[in-house]
């Protein structure tokens, strides 16, 4: 009775070792994916070097963001003033520029949420 | 793909319609013209109709916005109608009215009203796509 039970204890540790083999899998599956993202934000921005820091690429997009900002601006002064836009390049580059900057502001949260997150830790 | 390029084809899309819408109204507007531009009499306004071309929009093959490439004139021949009184008839008594279907470009109005509508429905789409997709960020 005794081996009998040392050996269902035998097989209960190798499915645990089953276990931690999966767990070992799964951070691996989760930093590709991580570099993945990456990857694809890199050849969107399209000025992104690989080796450039993550604040680098954030500078980018918001680079990108004043662009738009900037774009719609004057799409918007020339509207106002009579020029030959039509309505709906105007209104339809507005929206852009407004799901362009609410992206920013998510990410922002984010980071925000991830450095309050970290601020609070107890030492 | 950029989450943009769906809304810029839904501009050409609305673009290229309000074009259509326009020379819609020019053909209405001149439907009883009997003179050109400089005031020439005897040489009615013609028809016009555009032409539209598609066009690679985003980095994606399939993806294609349109764009309108030309104007052209109709070559249906004009209405001739018999009023001797017109300062622009000719030796005969006749005026040459323009080619114009009022009918027809009435439809074609229509049809120009409503595909605007749906491009701008398709703009409107994309955006909701967008910002469905932000939406997944909030807890």
């Amino acid at each position: 009775m005794n081996a009998i039970g040392a050996i269902s204890g035998v097989s209960g540790i190798s499915g645990i070792s089953g276990i931690s083999g999966a767990s070992s899998v799964s951070p691996v599956s989760g930093a590709s994916t991580i570099n993945g993202a990456g990857a694809v934000d890199g050849s969107a921005a399209g000025t992104q070097a690989p080796g450039d820091s993550f604040l680098n690429s954030l500078n980018d997009a918001f680079g990108q963001l004043n662009g738009q900002l900037n774009a719609t601006d004057a799409s918007i002064s020339s509207f106002a003033a009579g020029g030959s836009a039509d309505l709906h390049t105007v209104m339809l580059q507005m929206e852009e520029a407004s799901v362009s900057l609410k992206t920013a502001v998510d990410v922002r949260d984010k980071l925000l949420e991830a450095y309050s997150d970290i601020m609070r830790t107890q030492l | 793909m950029s989450v943009f390029d769906t809304i810029r084809i839904a501009a050409s899309g609305l673009t290229a319609q309000r074009l259509r819408m326009d020379i819609a109204a020019s053909n209405l507007a001149n439907a009883q013209t009997t003179r050109t531009q400089n005031g020439q009499a005897g040489q009615p306004y013609q028809e016009e109709a555009v032409v539209f071309q598609a066009q690679q929009m985003g980095p994606m093959a399939g993806a294609q916005g349109v764009s309108a490439v030309a104007v052209v004139k109709s070559t249906r021949p004009n209405t001739r109608v018999y009023d001797p009184g017109n300062p622009d008839a000719d030796q005969n008594g006749f005026v040459n009215y323009p080619n114009v279907d009022v009918a027809s470009e009435m439809t074609d109005m229509m049809g120009a009203a409503r595909s605007y509508q749906v491009n701008a429905t398709v703009a409107q789409a994309a955006k909701q796509q967008a910002l469905d997709a932000l939406d997944l960020g909030k807890a």
